[in-house]
């Protein structure tokens, strides 16, 4: 007999459709409180890479793991920390009924109605579709129960049936397994069965018109901080290694990139006192009032 | 949880980033994100409001601007003297919808948008803007100083940008399966009902009182429902198996109603609400295949498909028809591979060890023949399973296989024992003791030899126990 767990950590293959994408964004770092949050569309922006001929496999065979993460332009268009928050999409519904397995009472479940599941998502509500999702409360009052959850492991179309029994002091079997599609899914939950110490101790699984989300076990959530930065190393580059041109006529100080586009221009001046005696040497920034004359081909071709 | 960091600057954009020409010079030019962003906007400078000239208008340059307000139309612009900048050939080239942004010092925007294509009037350096005042109800006052700009729509050289990441799964699971005939009755419940219905009669309702009805105190217990319809509340006097009906009026449009079911017992009065919605339907289920669409895209993306299922049937019609082998693959196919030979299985006493064509019962109770023998090989059957000795030493084996079949294969429904975590596999026996009553006992050593009736047999029977050697090997 053997004993113990297994497991394993394998790159994820999920669906866009089951990732949720929260962005959270600050200006800065010492403006933590003020921050946004808002949902980005996950079918939209993120896009899993396929194989090719380099990496092994067909063209049409998800690569698993890397995926494609778009910063949308609409969004991402201001200096700041922005916080991409990648959580399993939720499925949030309500607990229809409660029931257990007649032949094994101590196992409980959830009756969920597909009518009450978005219908985005109720392509998962089929057999044994929703096995590792998991399920988290809600209180009536709307609050999350925090730190508790429980695993879905397994999942059927059921139906409510009318079964005698010959004992009358025993509850009748209320519901069966359907062989075609119904609209109710009864899924065993785990831990649902008392431990071994405590057997009168009876685990929650939830109570009926009970709020639940349901969330798949996919992927790990994870977090990517995108710094929007004025520069970077390389635009500071451009500073320390790229062309550049001093006007000895005007002072106009040009800046250019490797293709030799304008990235910045200053005014060099000098402050005399009114002896002539040097004060300042300045470079100033023209912004926006750039010369365009001092184009770096039209420069280095006057000769 | 892991945190990926990621800096970003505008430089990744250079080379998407577009520039516009006028008077030969380049325009878009940027260094930094607040230009990137800015790209789309000029600024004209700094105007002072007066009563120069033509009304409305902006004249003189940079200096003067016409007190432009709710009822302006047009705005003249003159760019002489306008600090050396070509205003007129860029200004030709505005897009309808640009928006002349005018802030007053104290901060009040006025705000025109072209609505026609700028028109040169052909007259010096002059040109008309027709436009229409975006919510300016007043005309700017005369003597203040303002600030000019002017904003292209669509002009932000921003682009999407693109990071990788790396999603990852941990799988972990634990306990033991078992099985369990699939009935599933309902939890401990003072008061509760269930609701069904069927789409060959959508308007009508069962429910059956499945209130606990067996306990002693519970035995008083009285059921009231009402049906959110409107029609009179019901006493429930059943309890389930039967079950109580009600038909809803079909009023032409798909309606939800919330039953309420109350139940008063000694313990107390509970109510339970359940909502359905009429007429009773399946709910659409779309999608079934999780597909995701992914858009076209350019360059080293254009060769990703552009859909991708992401829900895959094998779990949920997990009957046996459907995970026989022979839907995926044609049966029987071919399996071979080298082996080791057996060649010696099929040996028989006497000058001639080898017979082609004769049949030879084997130790297992199954039977081999030799098919042929040629010079560069020897082919024979073991238990209609086709093997090839080759002269070189090696031996191949070719068989037909039909993959799972309805015979391999038994459906059961399992479920996990919580008590049993930490368990995985059925309690088995294991054990290399055997015992033949009345040829050998349990004390002596593992010898079968009453099983081998041939010379192969002996060679790889038992472990290899017993050394056989070829007599033309020593």
């Amino acid at each position: 007999m053997a004993t113990g767990n297994y497991g394993i950590v394998r790159p994820a293959d999920v669906s866009p459709e089951d990732v949720e994408i929260v962005l959270h964004y600050v200006p800065s770092r010492d403006q933590s409180s003020n921050f946004t949050l808002t949902r980005l569309d996950s079918l939209q922006y993120l896009r899993p890479y396929f194989n090719n001929a380099s990496t092994g496999g067909s063209d049409v065979e998800l690569l698993g793991g890397l995926y494609n993460m778009t910063l949308p332009a609409d969004q991402f268009n201001a200096l700041g920390i922005y916080t991409l928050y990648f959580r399993p999409a939720q499925i949030r519904t309500v607990i229809n009924d409660c029931g257990v397995l007649s032949s094994s009472p101590n196992i409980k479940g959830i009756i969920i109605n597909l009518q009450d599941v978005p219908s985005t998502y109720r392509n998962k509500f089929i057999n044994q579709g929703l096995v590792g999702f998991r399920v988290e409360y809600l209180n009536d009052d709307g609050t999350k129960i925090p730190n508790f959850y429980r695993i879905i492991t397994s999942s059927f179309y059921c139906e409510p049936v009318t079964q005698n029994l010959t004992n009358t002091l025993q509850k009748a079997v209320r519901y069966r397994y359907s062989e075609g599609t119904t609209n109710l899914i009864f899924c065993t939950l785990t831990p649902s069965s008392s431990p071994t110490t405590r057997p009168n101790a009876t685990p929650f699984i939830g109570n009926p018109a009970q709020n639940i989300i349901i969330t798949n076990t996919f992927f790990n959530p994870t977090v990517v901080e995108v710094e929007i930065v004025e520069h970077d190393a390389s635009t500071l580059a451009i500073a320390l290694y790229g062309n550049q041109t001093k006007s000895i006529e005007d002072g106009i100080y040009t800046m250019y990139d490797s293709d030799n586009n304008i990235y910045r221009q200053y005014n060099l001046y000098v402050i005399r006192d009114q002896f002539n005696e040097l004060l300042y040497e300045i470079r100033q920034d023209r912004i926006n009032n750039i010369d365009f004359s001092k184009n770096f081909q039209n420069i280095i071709t006057i000769q | 949880m892991e945190v990926f960091k990621i800096k970003i600057s505008p430089e990744v954009l250079r080379n998407e980033l577009t520039t516009q020409s006028y008077s030969g010079f380049s325009f878009g030019y940027y260094s930094g994100l607040s230009y990137v962003l800015s790209a789309g906007t000029t600024n004209l400078g700094t105007w002072t409001v007066g009563l120069n000239g033509i009304n409305p208008g902006i004249f003189g340059g940079s200096s003067i601007l016409a007190p432009l307000g709710p009822n302006t139309e047009n705005i003249y612009i003159n760019e002489i003297d306008s600090s050396g900048f070509n205003w007129k050939s860029y200004l030709l080239n505005t897009k309808i919808g640009s928006l002349i942004n005018i802030t007053a010092d104290s901060g009040e925007l006025y705000q025109f948008r072209i609505i026609l294509p700028p028109m040169d009037l052909g007259v010096d350096t002059s040109l008309e803007l027709p436009v229409e005042p975006v919510n300016v109800t007043s005309t700017i006052p005369i003597g203040i100083s303002v600030n000019l700009t002017i904003t292209q729509p669509n002009t932000s050289q921003l682009i999407d940008l693109s990071v990788p990441i790396l999603f990852k799964q941990d799988y972990e699971d634990l306990g033991y399966y078992s099985p369990f005939d699939g009935l599933i009755s309902q939890l401990s419940e003072e008061v509760n009902f269930v609701f069904t219905a069927n789409t060959e009669n959508p308007f009508d309702v069962l429910i059956y009182n499945t209130s606990i009805s067996g306990k002693t105190y519970l035995q008083n217990s009285t059921f009231i429902v009402n049906w959110g319809d409107g029609t009179p509340i019901e006493n429930v006097e059943v309890v389930v198996p039967e079950s109580l009906i009600h038909t809803y009026t079909d009023i032409g449009i798909t309606t939800g109603y919330t039953i309420t079911f109350t139940g008063y017992t000694s313990i107390g009065s509970y109510v339970v609400k359940k909502n359905i919605t009429l007429p009773y339907s399946l709910a659409p289920i779309t999608n079934p295949f999780g597909t995701v669409e992914f858009q076209p895209g350019n360059f080293s993306w254009a060769s990703t498909p552009t859909s991708q299922n992401f829900i895959a049937t094998y779990d949920s019609e997990n009957t046996v028809a459907d995970q026989v082998s022979s839907n995926f693959v044609s049966v029987p196919f071919i399996v071979s591979g080298f082996t080791e030979s057996r060649l010696e299985e099929l040996k028989i006493y006497g000058p001639n060890p080898y017979i082609t064509n004769l049949t030879i019962n084997l130790a297992d109770g199954t039977t081999g023949i030799i098919t042929s023998q040629t010079p560069e090989y020897t082919a024979y059957t073991i238990n209609d399973q086709s093997y090839l000795d080759f002269s070189a030493g090696t031996s191949v084996f070719v068989a037909q296989s039909y993959g799972l079949t309805e015979n391999t294969l038994t459906a059961t429904s399992i479920t996990k024992l919580e008590y049993l975590m930490n368990v995985i596999d059925q309690p088995i026996i294991q054990s290399n003791v055997f015992i033949e009553r009345g040829k050998i006992s349990g004390m002596e050593n593992f010898r079968r030899i009453g099983e081998i009736n041939n010379t192969g047999s002996l060679s790889t029977y038992g472990y290899k126990f017993f050394d056989v050697r070829n007599y033309n090997d020593i």
